[in-house]
Order: C-alpha cells, then sequence, then structure tokens
C-alpha cells in the first residue's frame, strides 16, 4: 500500500471558489483500489467541498479528475454513476416514503421499454444485495420505517446496486451505535477485499486509527499531508488538522467582572445535548467549541426560548426564569444572532432600518403608527457606530455584504439594549477584512458591559476573543479552557473524543 | 474608476427594474385606460361608466383588500367569499321582519337591523380568528382550513333561512346603495376609505411592517422577537371583518343574495390580487397595486360588455390576461 502504482481516482489541482472564498486551492488527491483513504480536517477545512466535487455535485473552477484511465474537467452526477462513483452522505438521500426496493433502483430501474417496471427482475437483485449486506428485513419495507442505522445500510446497498469502483462515506458513523459501527466496518472490509476504493470522510479519530490504509488531512482548502496509517499518531493528526499558526498577538484586552449575569444548571433537551452547565460573567466573552453536530447551536437555541428543556434550570441576573420563547428572551434581556445569516438573520426583502428595528416595533408606535423618524434615528446611530456600508438606511439589506449584513443583525440587538448577546458562527462567510471589524465591534460591547456566549468553528478566533472556552462533544460539555493559556491542539483534543459517560444511543 | 462606473450603471439599471417592476401595474392599467378608449370611442371613459365600473368592482375590491393581508404572509383565504354570502343572508335575514315570514325553514330569528349587522361583522371576525388559529396552531395548511370553512359557512347559510333567498331585506340596505354623493354610489366610498385605511395600516403601523417581515422570511422574524403566530392571526381575522364588510356591500348593491349566491367571486377576488402582484408566497405586494389589480379586471370585463363580446368568450380573455399579469410579476420579481 505503500508504492501504489496503479491509481483507481486522482484528482489534480482542483480549486473552487464561492463568493471570492477560496474553499479549495489547487488540492491534489488519489485513491487505490482496495484502499481505505480517511479524509479529515476541522469544519470548513473543504472536505466536503472537494467529496461533492468527486460527486458531479460541484464543478471546480480548475483542476482535472482522473478515473481509470479517462480525465474529466468536471463530473456531473450521471457521468459519476457511469464511471462508478457510489455517495453515500450523512443525511441519507433515501426516499421515505418508497419501499426499500424502489429506493435501491430508483434512478436506474429495469424497465420494459423504458417505462414499465419489471419488479419481478429486480426484486432477485434487492434480495441478494440485502442478504450480502445482512440485512433481515423486507424489501418491501418502507424506508420511513427503518431506523437510522438500517437507512445507513440501506444507501450502502443502493450505492452497491450499481457497479461501483469509488465509495464516498461522508460521517456514516454519526447516527450508529457501536455495535451498527462495528458491523459497519467489517461490511468495509469486505468492500475492500473485492477492490473498490473507499475515502472515509470523518471526525472520529478513534475510528480513523482503526479502519484508514492512508490518512490526508485538510486544512483551509488545502491538503495538509496524505500519510500511511502506520506513520501516524492521533495527537500527530490533531496538530496537522489545527496547524500551529496562533497569532497570540491578537488577544484583545478582556471587559470581564466579577458580576455573574448567566447561570446555566445543567441544561438538557432530549435529542440534542444533556448536562450543559456555565456561569458567564458580566462583559465576559464565552468561547464554544465543537464539531458540528456537538450541540452548540442548539444550546445558544434553547437559551434564546427556540427550544424549551427538558430539564435544568437558567439563572439570569440572580433570579431563576423560564424562556419559552424568543420574545421573552428578548424581554429578559438575550439577544440571538443565528448560524444562517440569510435563512434565519435577516428578512432579506426588507430595509437595513427595519431589519434594525424588527424587535423594538412596538416601543417605536404610538398607538398603532410607527415613528418613523425615531427608527430612523435608532438605524442612523447604529450605521454610523458599526460603521455598517449602506447607501441608505432604506436599502434593501438583500444587497448588503456579508459583513455589513451580520453587522445589521447584531445592530439590532443593540438597539434593544440586549445584555447577554448569543453569538452563531458570527464570521461564517465573511471576508477577512469584516471579521477584524465585527471582533472589534464585539469586543466593544464587552466593554459596554455585555456579555457574550460565542459559538464558533474558527478557533483562532474562539482563542483571540474568548476569556474561557467551553468545549462540546456529542451533546455534552467536556471541556472548560482558560482562552489565555489554551491552543488549538487542547480544544481539538477534547472535541474529538466522544465523552466517556455517554452510551452511544443517548447522543444520537 | 471603472469599476465604479460598473457598479453604478448596475445599481441604475437595478433601480430602474425596480421602478419598472412596483409600477409595472400601474402603467398597464393607464395604457389599459387609452386602449379602451380607443375601441369603445369614448364610451368606456364616460363618468357614468367609470361609476358603474366602481360600483361594480367595490365588492371584489373589499375582499381583494383582505386577501391581500393574508397573501402578505404566505396564506390563502378561500372562505372569504363565503363569509360575505353569509354575513348578507344573516344582516338580510336577521334584519327584516318581512323576509323572516319567507323562510319558513330558516333558524335565524329576527334580531333587528342594528343587531343583525352587528353579529354578521363579529360573527366574520370570529371565523377569521379560526382560521387563523386552524393555521398558526394546528398547521392545517391554509389552502385546506379555509376551504372546509368555507364549505361549513355555505352549510350554515343554508340553514339560516332553510334556503329561501333573500329578496326583503330591510329596506336600509337599498337606500344605502342607491346613495350618491357627486355622482359616485356610497359603496364606492366605502371600498376607498377602506382601501386607504388598510394601505395605511400597511405602511404605517408596526404590525404592518411586521406583516410583510413574517411574509418575508417567517423564522427570521420570530428570531428578531416578531410574534409571529399572533400577527398572523390577525391578518386572517381582518381578511374575515373585510368579509363580512364586504357582504354588507353586497346586500345594498344587489338588494338581494341568496345562500348559494357569489359563485364566481372568489375566484375574481383571488385574480384580482394576483395580478395586483401580491406574492402567493409572501412578503410582496401592496394595498395600491391589489386595488388597480381589481380595476384593471373590473374594467376588462366592462369593455367587453360594451363591445359585446360573447360571455364564453369573456372568460377565456380575462383567464388569458390573469396568466399573462402573473408572468409578467415572475419575470419583474425573480425570487432573490
Amino acid at each position: 500500500m505503500d508504492q501504489p502504482s496503479q491509481p483507481l481516482l486522482k484528482m489534480s489541482g482542483i480549486t473552487k471558489t464561492f463568493l471570492g472564498v477560496q474553499a479549495l486551492k489547487g488540492v491534489d488527491f488519489d485513491l487505490v483500489p482496495g484502499e481505505i483513504q480517511c479524509l479529515i480536517g476541522e469544519n470548513g477545512a473543504g472536505k466536503s467541498t472537494l467529496m461533492r466535487v468527486l460527486a458531479g455535485a460541484l464543478r471546480p473552477d480548475a483542476g482535472t479528475i482522473a478515473i481509470g484511465g479517462d480525465s474529466f474537467a468536471a463530473l456531473d452526477p450521471m457521468l459519476g454513476h457511469r464511471v462508478g462513483i457510489g455517495m453515500i452522505y450523512q443525511e441519507t438521500d433515501l426516499v421515505l416514503p418508497l419501499s426499500v426496493a424502489d429506493n435501491i433502483f430508483l434512478g436506474h430501474e429495469i424497465t420494459r421499454g423504458g417505462s414499465i417496471l419489471r419488479k419481478g427482475d429486480m426484486r432477485p437483485v434487492v434480495a441478494e444485495l440485502m442478504l450480502d449486506l445482512n440485512l433481515h428485513f423486507s424489501p418491501d419495507t418502507l424506508v420511513r420505517d427503518l431506523g437510522p442505522a438500517q437507512r445507513q445500510l440501506v444507501q450502502i446497498a443502493k450505492a452497491l446496486s450499481r457497479k461501483i469502483r469509488i465509495l464516498v462515506l461522508d460521517e456514516p458513523t454519526a447516527a450508529l451505535t457501536d455495535n451498527e459501527i462495528g458491523y459497519l466496518f467489517s461490511l468495509l472490509q469486505r468492500l475492500k477485499a473485492q477492490g473498490i476504493g473507499m475515502v472515509y470522510v470523518s471526525h472520529r479519530l478513534n475510528e480513523v486509527m482503526e479502519i484508514a490504509d492512508r490518512v490526508t488531512v485538510m486544512r483551509d482548502g488545502e491538503r495538509v499531508v496524505t500519510l500511511p496509517i502506520g506513520a501516524v499518531t492521533k495527537d500527530g493528526l490533531i496538530a496537522a488538522m489545527v496547524g500551529r499558526q496562533v497569532d497570540t498577538d491578537a488577544r484583545t484586552a478582556s471587559h470581564r467582572t466579577d458580576k455573574l449575569v448567566l447561570s446555566v444548571d445543567n441544561l438538557s433537551v432530549r435529542g440534542q445535548f444533556s448536562g450543559v452547565s456555565f456561569d458567564l460573567r458580566q462583559g465576559e466573552i464565552l468561547g464554544l467549541a465543537g464539531l458540528v453536530g456537538a450541540g452548540r447551536s442548539e444550546v445558544l437555541e434553547c437559551l434564546f426560548g427556540v427550544t424549551t428543556p427538558d430539564s435544568g434550570r437558567i439563572t439570569l441576573f440572580g433570579k431563576e426564569v423560564r424562556i419559552g420563547s424568543p420574545i421573552q428572551a428578548i424581554r429578559l434581556g438575550l439577544g440571538l444572532v443565528p448560524e444562517e445569516r440569510r435563512e434565519s438573520g435577516l428578512v432579506l426583502g426588507r430595509s437595513v432600518e427595519e431589519n434594525i428595528g424588527f424587535p423594538i416595533l412596538r416601543r417605536l408606535s404610538r398607538w398603532l403608527v410607527i415613528q418613523r423618524s425615531r427608527l430612523a434615528g435608532v438605524a442612523a446611530d447604529l450605521i454610523g457606530s458599526l460603521s455598517i456600508k449602506t447607501p441608505s438606511a432604506r436599502q434593501q439589506v438583500a444587497t448588503l455584504s456579508g459583513g455589513n449584513q451580520q453587522k445589521v443583525v447584531i445592530g439590532r440587538w443593540l438597539a434593544a439594549n440586549t445584555r447577554i448577546l448569543l453569538l452563531d458562527e458570527p464570521t461564517r462567510g465573511i471576508d477577512v477584512n469584516a471579521k477584524f471589524e465585527l471582533y472589534q465591534v464585539i469586543r466593544g460591547l464587552t466593554a459596554k458591559g455585555v456579555s457574550v456566549v460565542m459559538a464558533s468553528s474558527e478557533l483562532p478566533e474562539l482563542l483571540a476573543l474568548s476569556d474561557r472556552i467551553l468545549v462540546m462533544a456529542f451533546g455534552r460539555t467536556v471541556a472548560e479552557l482558560d482562552a489565555a493559556t489554551t491552543d488549538q491542539v487542547e480544544i481539538m483534543r477534547h472535541a474529538v473524543v466522544r465523552p466517556q459517560e455517554t452510551t452511544a444511543g443517548e447522543a444520537a | 474608476m471603472s469599476i465604479m462606473t460598473n457598479t453604478l450603471a448596475k445599481t441604475t439599471a437595478r433601480d430602474a427594474r425596480r421602478l419598472l417592476a412596483d409600477h409595472a401595474i400601474l402603467i398597464i392599467l393607464l395604457l389599459f385606460i387609452v386602449f379602451a378608449a380607443i375601441v369603445s370611442k369614448g364610451r368606456f371613459i364616460q363618468i357614468g361608466n367609470i361609476a358603474v365600473i366602481l360600483f361594480q368592482c367595490s365588492v371584489i375590491g373589499v375582499l381583494a383588500l383582505g386577501q391581500t393581508f393574508v397573501m402578505l404572509v404566505a396564506g390563502i383565504d378561500l372562505s372569504v367569499t363565503t363569509v360575505a354570502i353569509l354575513a348578507a343572508v344573516v344582516m338580510g335575514a336577521g334584519g327584516s321582519e318581512e323576509q323572516q315570514q319567507m323562510n319558513l325553514a330558516g333558524i335565524l330569528p329576527f334580531l333587528g337591523l342594528v343587531p343583525s349587522i352587528v353579529v354578521a361583522i363579529v360573527g366574520a371576525a370570529l371565523i377569521g380568528l379560526v382560521n387563523g388559529l386552524a393555521v398558526v396552531t394546528f398547521r392545517i395548511p391554509a389552502f385546506i382550513s379555509t376551504l372546509a370553512m368555507s364549505l361549513a359557512l355555505s352549510g350554515l347559510a343554508m340553514l339560516m333561512t332553510g334556503g329561501s333567498p333573500i329578496h326583503y331585506p330591510n329596506a336600509f340596505f337599498s337606500a344605502f346603495g342607491a346613495a350618491k354623493l357627486l355622482g359616485l354610489p356610497s359603496t364606492v366610498y366605502v371600498f376607498a376609505i377602506l382601501a386607504l385605511a388598510c394601505a395605511f395600516f400597511l405602511t404605517r403601523s408596526h404590525i404592518g411592517i411586521m406583516l410583510y417581515a413574517i411574509g418575508g422570511n417567517p423564522r427570521a422574524a420570530g428570531l428578531a422577537g416578531i410574534p409571529v403566530r399572533t400577527v398572523t392571526v390577525l391578518a386572517y381575522v381582518v381578511c374575515s371583518l373585510l368579509g363580512g364588510i364586504a357582504g354588507f356591500l353586497f346586500l345594498a348593491r344587489t338588494g338581494s343574495v341568496a345562500p348559494t349566491s357569489g359563485g364566481g367571486l372568489l375566484l375574481s377576488t383571488i385574480a384580482a390580487v394576483v395580478v395586483g402582484g401580491v406574492s402567493l408566497s409572501g412578503g410582496k405586494g401592496t394595498i395600491q397595486n391589489a386595488v388597480i389589480g381589481t380595476l384593471l379586471l373590473a374594467g376588462l370585463g366592462n369593455l367587453m360588455n360594451i363591445l359585446l363580446v360573447s360571455p364564453h368568450l369573456q372568460d377565456a380573455i380575462s383567464g388569458l390576461i390573469i396568466v399573462l399579469a402573473i408572468m409578467m410579476n415572475v419575470r419583474l420579481n425573480p425570487a432573490s
């Protein structure tokens, strides 16, 4: 395996840019027959983008993809099927109301005259596949009635029903229990024996160490290194994932005081997170670190009243509170800047002014009539103090850049006199300069006594801004670190490990 | 420098496009009036004819105002015309002793003129409350829940009079319908005042801003502290309330009503709103344009009557115009 002679797949110089952000910067990637190659990296490192290029879902800006003897500038899903690429996504792409058999043959049904299904001919093929995969349920079972693990296996059956040479698995174990994972692995070993090359995308280093032949680490849209599994250690992989360029100068002065403003005790939402506890002090920035799916957004949404906790206590400014809705949360002095700015943060078709004014519309109106001049005054103040770049306060917010849009969402909470600001990935999809402006805005808020809880996947950002960092993994808080003394490696080491006390079923 | 000029040119082009999109329907109405005046040899624009058009469209116009509220929050109210008919039945049968004697099998007692009007209008608002709660609380698609409501209300209207049509409502209604000021019938004034009130409400009240926000992005609106459910229910209440008022105008205009009246009203109402550019997916549209849409369709019907176009062909032409208008709106307002 050390010196693969005849690659099955060779991607060279793959480049892809989204809205001015380089997601892939000339990535090379190759796969040999009968190999399981793990692809790891932090959130946003470019793994998914690279795999979507391979699946034909994205067209690269530059680079070539060679499969067998053929070379392509880009693939499309049909072509991908023809050259033998099978994809298994984290979120299943099965059609829930259809049966297992129908799903397996979806898109390449055996037909008579091109339109009449020949169920009789498909059935034995499905039965054989399912027997092969050790699936003991009827092919007529509706996918809706299957559990997550079974659905995952049906997806594999679906991929195998076409003649595939390359199989891509994106976080296939996210929904599986330990037993099921063991079963999946033995299945992968059998596929390997048949000469199928597999790309296994995962965050879970334990699994990587167990199953990989080679490991490729990506970071910031580049391939950092590809090594045979014998040559790596877990710590080595973590170091490669996060890089070493922690910018300690970027740390800014803290405005943390001793006054306790928020205390969360043993908070749980079934199926999302459990036993989350932390304190927040006035002027403090508490960072929330963790991988995608660790439960950070869910904790913030629960604090903001979007979901109701099943157990646990929230104490705000010394008083125990129940937060049943965002409106209540706002009244109590909380504000949420959600992760998806365009989907959840803004009403894109409305003006900057209105988007800023949403939480205080009632306050700005006398009887029913909105006092436009007061709204304009509030908006003008914030456009000035946050230096939001917009032609006017009446401008449609959709036309602003990402950074300025985000400032509008933050400005909204300043207008509402928010005391505790909950930020969820505040700088995602924002260019570098705008990021630094946002950092200053956030830091400026704490100087005025606002406290911040900030979930971010960008570790340098967390390290530079936070006073303390809470690490979450699998729906639990696993570590609380002092941002001044910790580093990216330590954070990642906590984030990638499944907590001991959690059983697999609970975390899923 | 060249980038700046480029951006500037782009902005100007976009503004021009916006302006055109915002006022397209007004431009079309003006062009239509010119066209109609020419092909009818001036008859279309005689004061008397204009008054007839306005008189004819006052009921549909008020219904269109209500429908605009609901469509702004990405809903639809298929029961609003039935609400109008039911309200007219309650006012007509409950407000007239003479009519009571005709409704042998009807369950509605004599209420008196003013009480029957109050019952009809308040009842209409309550129906809106039920519609709104069904959509918000039980998450039944508005299309289904209001259709079911419409069926139930039709049945209720039949029960009230025992199926008898109402030919002898209180004389007040006909008198109101016949009253004129400056050559225009009173119902036109009611429509105009309601339209102004609705336009003012949508653009100047904080609830108006909330309606647009909810229609544009309900999730973001909720996370920004807007009471999405309450305001959505309110839209249905306003719609039904206006339906009740439209029922009053219907009775005043025609002097009679049957539980089975108003068959074509619903489609005309929705067509008027959609031709006016109010988006079925919510968040976009204005009262002005809904009114213009109403006027345009009423004017088109009137012109075809003047030109003695056969009624069957009239329907086909109206259908074609509606499709063209929607295509134009989709073109000018691409989903962002």
